[in-house]
């Protein structure tokens, strides 16, 4: 193995090793299966070792650019298997009613909240899962989705005061 | 995307724990794999576009329309001097017909006299 050789090797293994178990648990969030999950989280990273040997990546962390191909290869997968997975935890309903504002009934909220969230599109739900679920910044949230950090954090709270409005109703 | 994708919502999460995560980590593998992508043949445009940065393609093709621009601008401008000479007395035609065309002195009778003047 040559320097050039061993040190590809090198910045690739502690890529992988750093940042594994995030790409896995962010996959298997929107997948569900384990295995599916295993065999994507596999070309995400062989994608990621291409584009970050070839170019580097300044305006954003190694982890934002591998959940931006994350995103892309579920989405490929998601069309092929027809279902997406949405994960909504507790503590992402309570974040998301919190930043809505004054709420009367936090039990109902939920629930109203949990029907919303089925009749939102694959986009909005990006958009709050990013947000709520993984907390990256709008900057992050808006590179991993291919648009601009101030219509990331537009359309995110268009779709809170929607959301809030309804609710309320 | 497809529209009839089927949204699922999940309470509660059956994530796999990172130590469970960890059992499907095997970076040789995924390294074995990525090499041999890339050490697969490939078609003579992947290679051009891998061997020249796509940026300077770009900065050469908007230099190469550029210039094309003002050049047909430039083509287009009528040169200066012969735009306002509505006789085209300083036209080319016109003057290589001056210069060809014969003098003939019966046409010019005060020529004529002076030719004779000369001969006497």
């Amino acid at each position: 193995m040559t320097i050039g050789e061993y040190k590809r090797n090198k910045y690739c293994k502690d890529l992988y090793q750093d940042h594994y178990t995030n790409v896995f648990v962010f996959v298997q969030r929107r997948i569900e299966d384990e295995n599916k999950t295993s065999a994507i989280v596999k070309e995400v990273f062989i994608q990621a070792f291409d584009d970050l040997l070839t170019n580097e990546i300044r305006d954003v962390s190694k982890l934002t650019h591998l959940y931006k191909i994350s995103t892309e290869m579920c989405d490929k997968s998601v069309e092929q298997i027809n279902t997406r997975y949405v994960h909504l935890s507790d503590e992402m309903t309570s974040d998301m009613l919190d930043q809505m504002g004054s709420i009367s009934n936090r039990q109902s909220a939920i629930q109203k909240l949990k029907r919303l969230v089925n009749a939102l599109s694959l986009r909005e739900i990006q958009l709050l899962e990013l947000r709520f679920s993984e907390r990256t910044t709008f900057y992050d949230g808006g590179y991993i989705l291919k648009i601009s950090e101030q219509m990331a954090k537009l359309k995110t709270y268009r779709l809170l005061g929607k959301m809030h409005h309804m609710i309320n109703s | 995307m497809k529209k009839d994708v089927k949204i699922q919502l999940l309470d509660r999460c059956n994530l796999s724990s990172h130590e469970r995560a960890l059992r499907y980590m095997d970076f040789n593998e995924v390294w074995t794999e990525f090499n041999n992508v890339n050490s697969q043949p490939k078609s003579i445009y992947q290679g051009i576009l891998e061997a020249v940065d796509a940026q300077v393609i770009r900065r050469a093709l908007r230099t190469v329309l550029v210039i094309l621009f003002f050049g047909v601008i430039l083509i287009n401008e009528e040169p200066k001097g012969l735009e306002d000479n509505a006789l085209g007395i300083n036209s080319p035609s016109a003057t290589a017909n001056h210069v060809s065309a014969p003098i003939e002195t019966e046409q010019i009778p005060q020529f004529k006299n002076v030719v004779l003047d000369l001969h006497e």
